[in-house]
């Protein structure tokens, strides 16, 4: 299965890109670590691994769990798994050549769009084999009505090749001048995130949660709302307020940017009265647990981002940690927790197998959890300490580096953390595979294309 | 997750998402089970969030009135209009030379040769372009507007019979306005000629002190070509 196949390729590049953000977050504070290898310097392993992390992980697998809600929603099944296979094969080739590019030192210096140009289209063109064929799938819906996590999905599957091949275009195709590549740059990694990865995974947080309770979400026009707001002031920022540039368009960028509270809110309101009769399942049900975290991290990650927007925090918080903080929480927060939330829920559904071992899971979500709040939390403080110093001339510059150093000491330990904890999903998903090869072929007799779908997960 | 992590939870309704396992006519990976997808109540969206929204809303508007510098694309931050921008940024002298000659050429020179420098093709020669202008010795260049042209002259190669003398301006121009302008139309539209200095003009003015300025004795091409150019 198609779907399968994106989860496997996905993780394996989740424990790659934490492996290399590990080395990056080590060599902060132990800067002869690896220092000899020019493919491992600081500049080349940090854009790898977010790379891997962004495009690898979190894009591939946020597709997967797309194209399983667009075919279970719409009661079809899937179209086209075969090109979508193939997609996925191209994709993750394309990423594999990106990251190879970027560590060679290739990269284009833009962020996150660091994958040499090469890279970046075939990721393209094997994006638009997968989202053609889950907008075919769309279309072939057999359930007319559309649920919420189907507008969110949708809205995604067509954002991404706008933003993605418009800042490919303006900056590395044909690049524009001057401050233009960043205020360019910074709109393309705000869609992405704000919007894009936004959208995919808060469809899937409107899925698990009233699906797993057995209640209907709260509001659909609270979600309705949310939905437009999100899509009308998310793609708006990413400009810092000091920028160089323009001053309305870093102004423009603050006052949308505070304009996300309102779908903030309305999100966190949806979220909060679908749950509030049922919290009695967050204790019992792991798949619940894991989307409920990733989605406090969501709302969480948008506050200290309208906070961090501010003028008046932004003169203490721009170039310091707080900024990573941020991006942890919604790569390994948000997204990383939604997406094992949905592995774990839609793997035994395709497969028709248990999880091998419950313990695993339980010991992921809380490896996971711990490490999330010891990567962000130092950050998060050690950031603005860190600002306030650099704020203050009377502090020399290399005391306010050293005094970072405890904080980011903290942050390596929560990213083993998270690697130890996804290494357990890794290990359940490689047990889980073979175990329901053999109770796929058991029903092989009245099941479709099944085995040979399994088989091509099973090669990863 | 295992079946026993989550079975006590589970209400036994069947639309129970809780399921760990798919219903049993259901097909791995394909959507056709018939297990119940979640609905979205009908509950409205909160007045307080509406009002909320239209205050941030009311709110942004401000905050952009008083913090977009005027949508002018000069203006950034910490300034907040143009004003302040061109005032912390004080122009070189050089900057300020070129800024007066562009002033007194709109106001004065503009009307003929337009802003272009383009000229008025029979009647006024170009600027832009003519060798006249960007001759590295301004000797002759100064005499023109000092006491007005007339007559023929050949400009980027073409000849051209004035129809009336050129306006002199040796009057009514002191000599840095006529330094600044002459310096602005030899770095204006591309130029790159050397800037005239007041005290150039001056020389000139002393050297042609015999020459009435009241427009009665216009140069002509011919007379301006006998004055060296190449010292």
């Amino acid at each position: 299965m198609a779907v399968m196949f994106l989860f496997s390729s996905a993780l394996i590049w989740l424990v790659i890109g934490i492996v290399l953000g590990l080395i990056s977050s080590i060599k902060l504070h132990g800067p002869g670590f690896l220092s000899q290898l020019s493919w491992l310097t600081y500049g080349r392993v940090y854009p790898a691994s977010q790379n891997a992390v962004v495009y690898g992980f979190s894009a591939q697998a946020l597709l997967g769990i797309a194209l399983w809600l667009i075919a279970r929603l719409g009661r079809v099944s899937l179209q086209g798994p075969g090109m979508i296979v193939v997609g996925g094969v191209f994709w993750n080739f394309a990423i594999a050549m990106g990251l190879v590019g970027i560590l060679t030192g290739n990269s284009t210096g833009y962020e996150w769009l660091e994958m040499p140009r090469s890279a970046s289209s075939l990721l393209f063109f094997s994006y638009a084999l997968i989202g053609v064929w889950a907008l075919i799938t769309f279309h072939m819906r057999r359930e007319r009505q559309l649920y919420v996590s189907q507008w969110y999905l949708l809205a995604a599957l067509l954002w991404f090749p706008w933003s993605y091949s418009t800042a490919q275009l303006l900056l590395v195709v044909s690049p524009v001048q001057g401050v233009m590549q960043a205020i360019v740059n910074g709109w393309f990694v705000h869609n992405l995130f704000e919007v894009w990865f936004s959208f995919l995974g808060l469809a899937g947080v409107f899925y698990f949660i009233p699906k797993i309770i057995g209640q209907p979400l709260h509001s659909r026009y609270l979600a309705l709302f949310a939905f437009w707001m999100l899509a009308f002031f998310g793609s708006w920022g990413g400009v810092y307020a000091d920028a160089p540039v323009p001053k309305w368009v870093s102004s423009l960028s603050i006052a949308t940017r505070v304009m996300m509270l309102i779908p903030m809110l309305a999100i966190g309101l949806n979220i909060q009265s679908t749950l509030s009769a049922h919290c009695a399942i967050l204790k019992t049900n792991m798949v619940l647990r894991f989307v409920w975290v990733g989605a406090i991290s969501y709302l969480l990650a948008t506050l200290l981002g309208i906070v961090g927007a501010l003028r008046s925090v932004s003169e203490v918080t721009l170039f310091t940690l707080y900024t990573n903080a941020i991006t942890n929480l919604q790569l390994y927060g948000f997204l990383g927790m939604v997406v094992a939330g949905g592995i774990y829920y839609i793997v035994p559904r395709l497969t028709e197998c248990d999880w091998p071992s419950t313990g695993l899971i339980r010991f992921h979500f809380s490896t996971a959890t711990l490490g999330v709040a010891l990567l962000v939390l130092p950050q998060l403080i050690g950031g603005v300490l860190q600002g306030i110093k650099l704020n203050d001339p009377q502090v020399p510059f290399l005391s306010v580096v050293k005094s970072t150093i405890p904080f980011l000491g903290m942050s390596t330990l929560g990213e083993l953390l998270l690697l130890v904890g996804n290494l357990a999903l890794l290990v359940n998903l490689l047990k889980i595979l073979p175990a329901c090869c053999t109770c796929c072929l058991g029903r092989v007799s009245n099941s479709t294309p099944q085995p040979k779908a399994v088989a091509v997960g099973g090669r990863i | 997750m295992s079946s026993d992590s989550k079975k006590p939870s589970r209400p036994a309704s069947p639309s129970s998402g809780g399921a760990n396992r798919p219903q049993a006519q259901a097909a791995p990976g394909n959507s056709t089970a018939k297990e119940t997808e979640p609905t979205a109540g009908l509950a409205p969206t909160p007045i307080w969030l509406i009002l909320l929204f239209a205050l941030l809303f009311y709110w942004g508007q401000l905050y952009l009135d008083n913090h977009a510098g005027g949508f002018d694309p000069q203006v950034y931050e910490p300034y907040a209009s143009v004003k302040q921008v061109k005032a912390a940024n004080p122009m070189s002298d050089e900057g300020a030379v070129i800024a007066k000659g562009e002033a007194v050429f709109n106001q004065m020179c503009a009307v003929c040769h337009q802003i272009s420098g383009l000229g008025s093709a029979g009647q006024f020669p170009p600027l832009a372009g003519s060798e006249w202008v960007i001759e590295p010795n301004p000797a002759r260049l100064i005499r023109i507007p000092l006491h007005g042209l007339t007559g023929p002259i050949r400009v980027k190669g073409q000849d051209l019979n004035l129809p009336v003398p050129m306006t002199p301006f040796g009057e009514t121009l002191s000599n840095p306005d006529l330094a600044a302008v002459l310096t602005y139309i030899r770095q204006a539209w591309g130029h790159k000629a050397p800037p005239v200095t007041p005290a150039q003009v001056a020389k000139v003015r002393e050297e042609t002190a015999s020459r009435p300025m009241s427009g009665s004795a216009p140069w002509t091409s011919d007379e301006l070509l006998k004055i060296p150019v190449t010292q």
